[in-house]
């Protein structure tokens, strides 16, 4: 093992991971590619249930990929359980052992831990075997050996002298710095950290975050910190990666998470943002809140003209004007002081804008507003309609999402007519068997429409998602066998709300799987 | 006034322990009074040592106790045995979804355990009849009357370790192995420790019964072995000697002292872990 040096700059290597939990019908990760270097600190950030811990605990061996490998200096080591792995997680609740004291539980992994040397003879050579090679063998460590590195271990997170101390006797912050002695005095070759300090107050929490840091810099190794706190990413990390729905959204520094959002999504979770759908309009300028923007010049060329973008506008972002100098013009609707700053929601015909300004300005008056080019970031929109899978019923109705729909279906056969006896015949007259025959179903946003009386239709759902896109919301409907339907609406919803899906039969458009339009 | 008040509602409160009251009075002091009463007196009501000389004089009275300790600390081992990797597993969600399964441990405990232990009798007797042509509560009477105090008592063991492995904090075990314990080892240093409260109190609901039951002592060896609870009740309710009711009182006496000391030694024990001690049933 040891002589399969492998010279990649990268430490893990995860490659099309995913993992698919046996009760469950979806994927917790999804195709998963991620290279991290050695002494990186990366987090991975994502709402709850994004499949961050999941992926963390995969790494450390507790959960095993169902597909895809793991790489470890090149090796592949996705089947491996935890304690073969030179890997040390802290726990969330930090796990300590009760029943031991302090000392025994940073000394746990040591006196567990065996270590290869080379035995010497009397002389001070290295004994031989008989083809001649070195001897290898393993001993524990010695208990002066151990004492030591848990003096050293303890003192790097500040709890010198506590050694006899009971696990019970220490506040939370200092029960997870020895969580982190308990795991670095081993000398992991990445520590993997599970939201440390999830259970800390603010004022801990912040001072964990900066000593965390500092810890990072004087060890050296990996780390890898899951969170949902993006707060906690930026601060922290060398290197941000945004998960959502088991699958990674952005990877990047946090400067350019924060400033180059790769989508609605990241932009949304990370930081406040002002978020419209926009069109590409020509010569480079793209046309949002009814005015024409020059567009960042990074993103010349990159879209269609009349192509729907996503668009996103850091509220620090906007520059105050008088109204006759701004691209678009508004009202200050409401002002609040935020210490730092001023923060202003702008009426812009019907749609808002949040504006961070350190400028004090009346509530109700006038302003012009305009923006740098450059912090205009224009985002492909990751799609405008829904697709299902459906088939057709004996009755020539389309079934998808364990509903019936009335669609015109003579639109996936050319020249193909209902005859007088209502059965699908092509021009010759002859009967076209359709039953069962599976289609793709698209179904546009705006043929979806919710409502919360139930008797509006037979499809009801929980409200997952709400994003805000600056003049409306994106809302995704997740019925009880896991159908989502997207939809765009001006009213504001609540997440969790039980809805009737209404689905305007007439916009559904189908087509014949594995036939191209 | 106000303190008057709050006198007025504690001794409400208070008043509600009063059936408690009368009924710990009558049923478990009065009697410890008289079987206190009866092994310092002789039979004319005189103050007597003399029931304690009979019963610590006689050499069979000694063997009787150590046959009794040596069933109920086999008993209790045993016990432990086989309940610790069944409590473990049921308590699996894996293997466990909705913890029937604890039922069907239990299910046996609501026939009455004359007739089971009657059955477990005649089963033992009919299978080493047929395999090695004996009769096993006659030819090994201890073999027998462990058997039955196991199959009798391993609820008692199962449940205490259930609960206390439901509670086991899954993050320690996860811990242990990412700090570079293999199976074995995580067993050792982190599931035996966090679930010796449990060990601690199963010890105790097999221990204690099976000190003094004799119902299954006399079933499983054909009245052949006496156990401590077949001595006191020879001596209460078979004897015709006049100071047999006074010898059976110390007698019972002793087993509540051996009781009382056993549960001494679980307090000691869980004391230690008084963190951990909630749960302990």
């Amino acid at each position: 093992m040891a002589n399969d040096k492998h010279d990649s700059p990268y430490i893990i290597e995860l490659c099309d991971v995913s993992k698919k939990f046996i009760d469950s019908d979806t994927y917790a990760v999804e195709h998963f590619n991620l290279k991290i270097k050695k002494g990186e600190f990366v987090t991975f950030l994502g709402p709850s249930g994004c499949g961050k811990t999941t992926t963390l605990r995969m790494i450390a061996g507790f959960e095993l990929p169902t597909e895809g490998t793991i790489l470890l200096n090149g090796q592949d080591i996705s089947l491996l359980p935890p304690y073969k792995r030179p890997i040390n997680t802290v726990f969330q609740r930090y796990a300590l052992f009760a029943h031991l004291n302090i000392y025994n539980n940073v000394a746990f992994g040591l006196k567990l831990k065996k270590i290869p040397y080379n035995p010497v003879d009397k002389n001070g050579n290295q004994l031989l075997d008989k083809q001649g090679n070195v001897i290898t063998k393993y001993r524990h460590y010695t208990k002066q050996e151990i004492d030591e590195k848990v003096k050293r271990a303890l003192k790097i997170v500040d709890l010198e002298g506590f050694e006899k101390r009971d696990i019970s006797t220490l506040s939370g912050g200092q029960q997870q710095r020895i969580a982190i002695a308990r795991a670095i005095v081993n000398e992991p070759e990445i520590l993997l950290l599970d939201e440390p300090l999830g259970a800390l107050d603010l004022k801990m929490r912040k001072e964990m975050q900066l000593e965390l840091k500092a810890m990072h810099k004087k060890i050296g190794i990996t780390f890898i910190y899951v969170t949902h706190d993006q707060e906690e990413a930026l601060t922290m990390s060398d290197t941000i990666v945004v998960m959502n729905d088991g699958e990674i959204q952005q990877v990047g520094k946090p400067k350019e998470i924060y400033d180059e959002p790769s989508n609605a999504f990241v932009a949304d979770f990370i930081g406040e943002s002002n978020i419209y759908t926009g069109t590409m309009w020509m010569d480079n300028k793209v046309r949002f809140l009814n005015k024409s923007w020059d567009a960042d010049p990074v993103d010349f060329g990159k879209f269609q003209i009349n192509e729907k973008v996503d668009v996103v506008i850091r509220p620090e972002d906007f520059i105050i004007t008088s109204p006759k100098e701004g691209t678009v013009c508004g009202t200050i609707a409401s002002k609040i002081f935020k210490g730092m700053h001023y923060e202003y929601i702008i009426n812009v015909g019907k749609s808002e804008v949040i504006i961070q300004s350190t400028n004090d300005f009346e509530e109700g008056i006038s302003i012009g507003l305009k923006v740098d080019p450059v912090n205009i970031q224009i985002m492909k929109k990751p799609y405008t309609s829904n697709f299902y899978d459906g088939y057709i019923t004996k009755n020539y109705e389309i079934e998808f999402a364990n509903n019936t729909f009335n669609v015109d279906i003579t639109s996936l056969f050319p020249k193909s007519r209902i005859n007088e006896d209502g059965i699908l015949v092509d021009e010759k007259n002859n009967e076209i068997e359709v039953e069962d025959l599976e289609i793709n179903v698209e179904v546009p946003f705006e043929a979806v429409t919710i409502s919360d009386d139930s008797e509006a239709s037979d499809i009801h759902g929980n409200i997952i998602s709400m994003i805000y896109l600056g003049d409306r919301y994106q809302i995704i409907v997740r019925t009880e066998d896991e159908q989502d339907f997207i939809l765009e609406t001006p009213d504001l919803w609540n997440e969790n709300d039980i809805v009737s899906v209404i689905i305007d039969q007439s916009m559904i458009r189908i087509s014949r799987k594995g036939v191209k339009k | 006034m106000e303190a008057a008040l709050k006198r007025k509602r504690f001794n409400f409160r208070g008043s509600l322990c009063m059936p408690y009251g009368v009924f710990m009075a009558l049923f478990v002091v009065l009697p410890l009074v008289l079987i206190i009463y009866y092994a310092f007196t002789d039979a004319n009501g005189h103050f007597d040592l003399n029931n304690w000389k009979v019963v610590f004089q006689s050499v069979e009275n000694w063997k009787v106790i150590g046959t009794t300790f040596l069933i109920a600390f086999s008993t209790t081992i045993i016990c432990i045995l086989i309940a610790y990797p069944i409590a473990y597993i049921l308590s699996n969600k894996k293997f466990n979804k909705n913890a029937v399964l604890v039922y069907i441990f239990l299910l046996p405990m609501w026939i009455n355990f004359v007739i089971r232990t009657n059955a477990l009798k005649d089963l033992l007797n009919g299978i080493t009849d047929l395999l090695f042509n004996v009769k096993l509560t006659s030819t090994h009477p201890y073999i027998s009357i462990v058997i039955g105090m196991v199959y009798d008592y391993l609820p008692f063991a199962i449940l205490p370790l259930y609960n206390q492995m439901l509670k086991m904090d899954k993050n320690q075990i996860e811990a242990a192995s990412d700090l570079g314990a293999n199976p074995f080892q995580v067993f050792i240093k982190t599931i035996i420790p966090m679930t010796i409260p449990g060990i601690i109190s199963a010890c105790m609901m097999t221990f204690m019964p099976t000190m003094s039951s004799y119902v299954i002592a006399d079933k499983m060896s054909e009245n052949s072995k006496m156990i401590i609870g077949t001595l006191i009740q020879n001596y209460f309710l078979k004897s015709t000697d006049k100071i047999a009711m006074h010898v059976g009182a110390v007698l019972s006496l002793v087993m509540l002292t051996i009781v009382g000391v056993t549960l001494l030694i679980e307090k000691l024990l869980t004391g230690k872990n008084a963190s951990r001690k909630e749960g302990v049933w």
